[in-house]
């Protein structure tokens, strides 16, 4: 098994890869179980979706569609991913541009004066003015975008099936 | 003797494990494969030109109140609003009996857009709503009917099943043979495709949330719709603004 060559290398070496091994596997689980939830609570409710997208009025009204339909999809299958360490750098990549763009959106919507819940988890659309959340929204957002960046940087994580597999 | 060396060949021998290329094409496959089903079912869900009721505008562009009575110059005032949403229900409360005032008058063109932003997955209160306040419009009810269906609204989540909304039509007046034409417009969602498209109009519009009030096709602002939401005479104000 790959598993026992691996402690036996890893005996003689100091202990540092190990830690960074369990950092990247926190950051696997972090952004993979956030953009898993985050597709699954979208795609059961595709019409909420499109809204929550044509709610920015950044893109025209049928591609706006579109990525509503698409996005929850995307996520899952990077959700499901990163959770099981397959493909991880792939998977972190398209993590951690989906984020980068989900800033730009709310940031977008923010400077355009647009009161809109994000619609990340679900919902979306205009909320009163009082009820926008946007700081909160980017900082959690560039959070996960660090976890993306690491992974990216450093796939290599604990318990992945990349290492079962490959 | 040589030690035997077959355990470390083994070790060292390239693992025969699966092909990473093709668990990455299978997944991507699958992945593109949904993504077309789902674009492709929804496109095919949202095509409808369906018409609408007796005083409906074409291409799901809501129903006109009181017909025939705006002067050629009135203004006209768009009102977007959901059956199953609390602050609509206020806003026809502080104002509904100005907005039919200034319509009945002449002052401004009333259209109202029933839309269906509250329905949940699974759930269709404000299609089926919205579908009867046409099948009102059928009777020469609509205005009634909408003033009835918010005066009975429910908290908001709880909905209206379909003997509901034939009492409403009784209670807007609709009788005889007409309640008998509105009750089946209702089982059947005669207008199911029209409310739809209205919803459609509507976000196109930029309309994504209720209440939602237009003059001559610009939003009001949340200033002015709270001012409705106080003070009846707010809204000949704001359409005296707009049309200055």
């Amino acid at each position: 098994m790959s598993g026992t060559s691996e402690t036996e290398t890893m005996a003689g070496a100091s202990r540092k890869p190990l830690v960074l091994d369990l950092i990247g596997l926190a950051a696997r689980l972090i952004l993979g179980g956030v953009v898993l939830v985050a597709g699954l609570l979208k795609v059961t409710d595709p019409t909420a979706a499109e809204r929550a997208v044509r709610a920015y009025q950044i893109l025209p009204y049928d591609l706006a569609g579109t990525v509503g339909l698409v996005l929850p999809i995307v996520e899952i299958v990077a959700g499901v991913l990163l959770i099981l360490g397959l493909f991880t750098r792939i998977a972190a990549v398209i993590g951690g541009l989906l984020m980068i763009a989900f800033i730009i959106g709310i940031a977008s919507a923010w400077a355009r004066g647009l009161t809109i819940e994000c619609g990340c988890f679900g919902g979306g659309g205009t909320i009163p003015a009082a009820e926008t959340n946007y700081l909160p929204e980017i900082l959690r957002d560039i959070g996960l975008v660090i976890c993306a960046g690491w992974l990216t940087v450093r796939p290599r994580t604990t318990f992945s099936l990349d290492r079962r597999l490959f | 003797m040589r030690p035997d060396a077959s355990a470390k060949l083994a070790a060292n021998r390239p693992k025969d494990g699966p092909s990473k290329v093709l668990i990455g094409a299978v997944i991507a496959a699958v992945a593109i494969i949904v993504i077309v089903v789902v674009v492709i079912v929804n496109a095919e869900q949202s095509k409808s030109s369906a018409g609408g009721s007796a005083n409906a505008l074409s291409n799901g562009g809501g129903v006109v109140a009181y017909p025939g009575k705006a002067s050629s110059d009135a203004p006209t005032v768009d009102l977007f609003e959901d059956f199953q949403c609390p602050f609509c229900k206020h806003l026809e409360t502080a104002s509904g009996a100005e907005f039919d005032k200034l319509a009945k008058n002449g002052d401004i063109k009333l259209v109202v857009h029933p839309m269906t932003i509250l329905d949940r997955p699974g759930t269709d209160d404000s299609v089926r709503a919205a579908n009867a306040a046409y099948c009102a419009d059928d009777q020469g009810k609509f205005v009634d009917f909408r003033r009835v269906v918010f005066a009975n609204q429910p908290q908001e989540g709880v909905g209206y099943t379909d003997a509901q909304l034939k009492q409403f039509g009784a209670a807007a007046g609709i009788t005889g043979d007409a309640k008998k034409t509105f009750d089946q417009c209702v089982d059947a969602q005669t207008y199911k495709n029209y409310v739809n498209n209205v919803q459609t109009q509507a976000e196109k519009a930029g309309v994504f949330s209720t209440p939602t009030v237009k003059i001559n096709g610009k939003a009001v602002s949340n200033q002015t719709m709270n001012s409705f939401m106080q003070d009846p005479s707010a809204l000949d104000k704001a359409v005296k603004a707009a049309t200055k």
